[in-house]
């Protein structure tokens, strides 16, 4: 049978001796199963309620263990008291309901069977149904549902224990659905005589707890010397990698905060194509990134920081077969080529089905593969280069064009418009020859009978 | 020097006589053009070296000589790509699909100090992915240009770089010069400085390689420069 222990905190969820993390830690040395509870009651109540059954053998029963988790809890504060409810259940929300009950305290409870668990919950009001949340969908259990169960004629947990024995479930799966049947099956530890009951069993939820690692340099005096940064760099990049190879993690993002002895910070992120469990090429990058950035303080101190991370047998996370070596060698120099030039300096070009030149043509993220238009939409000739930026040319009287030299058109006009809708755009190009053998795509807008050059057969 | 390092240096190439015509050990690739090709000791484009293409700053016509070259490239290395070190415009994606060169295998990169430009053009000369690049104004001296090619030793790519031929002038360690100018319907092509032979550059003779400029004429519609005359335009494109 599981055995759950709550512990609700009388305190408000802001206080920092109750924060959620440094509590899952502690908790977690007891017991890796654990299941953080909501503040409901009064919004300053909250709590931690852990399945012990399977670690009591550890801890040479439920005695010690709780003793030694009470000593923990009071040590966690030294200016005052921790005030907490705990007790006992056979399932987690029948637990957590106990720790409301008005037996429970910090003094040791007692491990039961699961009918004294339920005899325990008899006097208890149904409004504290709101403290429990529904074990699948994870949502709290409505106030209108209790309102409701209440205005039936169930005062308290006995009420609806003595219901159930009589007339089973059929009528609250009617009125309430079967979000609450769920719930109050797994407070009075209902389980419907199956012959293997644990097939059914949701399995427990295990906590693991959030790896950070981070890592402190300090140097002996603040320096300016990007060479003996960059010494120090590697030096946390070699305690980060030792750390990635003991916990058989990888990374493909870390953060360097650079400090000087007048609160100056600044802040550089380098992350790789793929996770990696060494640290070689995140040196490389933050050398190069280094270089290209520079500093414009002396550094007194720097701070690396691993932002992301899985386990190296994750198959959350890229698989390390994803590429051959040939492609992951490109990508690592494309890497070093954007820690150096910035990502905006590194792109590709796509083309798309569009008869505006200018939307031809979308520029692509590297990383991203992507099919090939086949269809191109005019067999009319383009050039080879396109204008970012349409360049005027000059009309004289006679209307020859000039543009570092004179103008003779050779093919054309192709009309180009946009749809009535868009922004207008009304154009007739012309393929032109100037007089130094240079072919140039022009176009005439038609609204302003401008000239202007837009592309180079090159 | 001694006799023995210099005969080391003319078997790797490194070196030759001025009068001696000799065929570098390495690859090549086809030029596109016959009459180019017969022009060159490896039969086309040599690989695995820097080659130097010169022409006014008002002249472009990179792709006019290299489109053929690096169509048969992306042929044989579909999963290979072509960087394109500071193109000085944009290319137009609806040009190159028209000639069937797969865009995806193409890859821009911008840099301008030129300690970015040959950091950037190290890097990608040397990944094995790389099987082109192409290079314009690079503003590097000759160290750095030294540095490219020494960078390009054990490569086997297309590495080409485009000058202004102001620059013509400039001592360079490429194994093959041209430079081009552009005639009405063809290149003009003249080779200054080609690895194993003695060219001088004031007698270099002249290729002319044909060009697809010719087509745009023939399909040329006499214009009149009244609005109403682009009413008979030849294509018309709009929703």
């Amino acid at each position: 049978m599981e055995q759950w222990l709550s512990i609700r905190f009388d305190c408000t969820p802001s206080s920092s001796h109750y924060d959620k993390v440094f509590l899952k830690k502690l908790f977690y040395c007891y017991s890796p199963h654990m299941v953080w509870m909501p503040a409901i009651h009064n919004q300053t109540d909250y709590g931690i309620c852990i399945e012990i059954s399977s670690c009591l053998k550890a801890f040479g029963g439920f005695i010690p263990l709780f003793e030694k988790l009470a000593a923990d809890l009071s040590v966690l504060s030294t200016n005052k008291t921790i005030k907490y409810s705990a007790n006992m259940g056979h399932s987690l929300q029948s637990a957590w309901l106990l720790s409301y009950h008005p037996d429970a305290s910090q003094t040791t409870p007692k491990l039961q069977t699961s009918t004294q668990y339920v005899n325990l919950l008899a006097p208890l009001p149904i409004q504290l149904l709101k403290v429990c949340r529904n074990e699948q969908s994870q949502a709290l259990i409505s106030t209108n549902d209790i309102e409701h169960l209440h205005n039936t004629g169930f005062i308290n947990f006995n009420d609806l224990n003595q219901h159930i024995e009589q007339h089973g479930f059929s009528a609250y799966r009617k009125r309430w659905g079967p979000s609450l049947i769920a719930l109050l099956e797994d407070i009075f530890g209902i389980n419907h005589n199956r012959k293997q009951n644990s097939l059914f069993k949701k399995p427990l939820t295990s906590y693991h707890p959030e790896l950070t690692l981070s890592y402190r340099i300090d140097f002996e005096h603040p320096l300016s010397n990007l060479e003996l940064i960059k010494q120090g760099m590697h030096n946390a990049l070699s305690r980060l990698s030792e750390d990635l190879i003991k916990q058989q993690m990888q990374t493909d993002h870390i953060a360097w905060h650079f400090f000087s002895c007048n609160q100056k910070t600044s802040f550089m992120t380098v992350s790789t194509p793929e996770p990696h469990i060494k640290t070689h090429l995140f040196e490389e990058l933050s050398t190069i990134q280094l270089d290209a950035q520079g500093l414009t303080f002396e550094v007194d101190h720097l701070h690396l920081e691993c932002i992301k991370k899985a386990a190296i047998n994750d198959h959350r996370t890229p698989s390390l077969f994803k590429h051959h070596q040939k492609d992951r060698e490109w990508d690592n120099t494309l890497t070093r080529l954007q820690a150096r030039l910035g990502e905006r300096a590194i792109y590709k070009i796509a083309y798309i089905d569009n008869h505006i030149p200018e939307k031809s043509i979308e520029i692509k993220p590297i990383n991203q593969s992507y099919p090939q238009t086949n269809r191109v939409h005019t067999p009319a000739p383009r050039p080879s280069w396109i204008f970012k930026q349409y360049i005027p040319i000059r009309q004289n009287h006679n209307g020859i064009l000039y543009w570092k030299g004179k103008l003779t058109l050779i093919y054309g006009p192709e009309r180009i418009e946009n749809a009535w809708w868009d922004t207008p755009i009304k154009r007739d190009y012309f393929v032109a020859q100037r007089e130094d053998n240079t072919y140039l795509w022009i176009f005439k807008a038609i609204k302003t009978q401008l000239w202007f050059v837009h592309g180079w057969f090159a | 020097m001694n006799n023995q390092h210099l005969q080391t240096l003319f078997k790797q190439g490194l070196a030759w006589r001025g009068r001696e015509s000799v065929q570098r050990p390495g690859a090549y690739l086809d030029t596109g053009y016959e009459t180019l090709n017969a022009r060159l000791h490896e039969q086309g484009w040599p690989q695995g070296g820097l080659i130097e293409v010169f022409s006014s700053a008002q002249h472009h016509v990179e792709w006019m000589l290299y489109f053929p070259a690096l169509r048969t490239l992306c042929e044989r290395h579909p999963n290979g790509h072509i960087a394109l070190l500071n193109p000085p415009f944009v290319p137009c994606a609806e040009a190159w699909a028209q000639q069937n060169l797969p865009l995806d295998q193409f890859l821009l990169v911008e840099a301008t100090k030129p300690k970015d430009i040959l950091m950037s053009f190290r890097e990608l000369a040397k990944a094995k992915g790389c099987i082109a690049l192409l290079l314009w104004q690079p503003q590097l001296n000759y160290a750095a240009l030294r540095q490219c090619q020494l960078a390009l030793q054990h490569q086997q790519g297309l590495y080409v770089m485009f000058n202004h031929d102001i620059k013509l002038k400039q001592a360079s360690p490429s194994i093959l010069k041209l430079k081009v100018s552009p005639q009405p319907y063809n290149l003009k092509i003249q080779i200054l400085k080609q690895r194993g032979t003695l060219h001088n550059p004031q007698n270099a003779q002249a290729v002319n390689i044909a060009t697809n400029w010719a087509t745009l004429s023939s399909t040329f519609t006499p214009l009149n420069f009244s609005e109403d005359a682009h009413s008979g335009a030849v294509v018309k494109h709009s929703f």
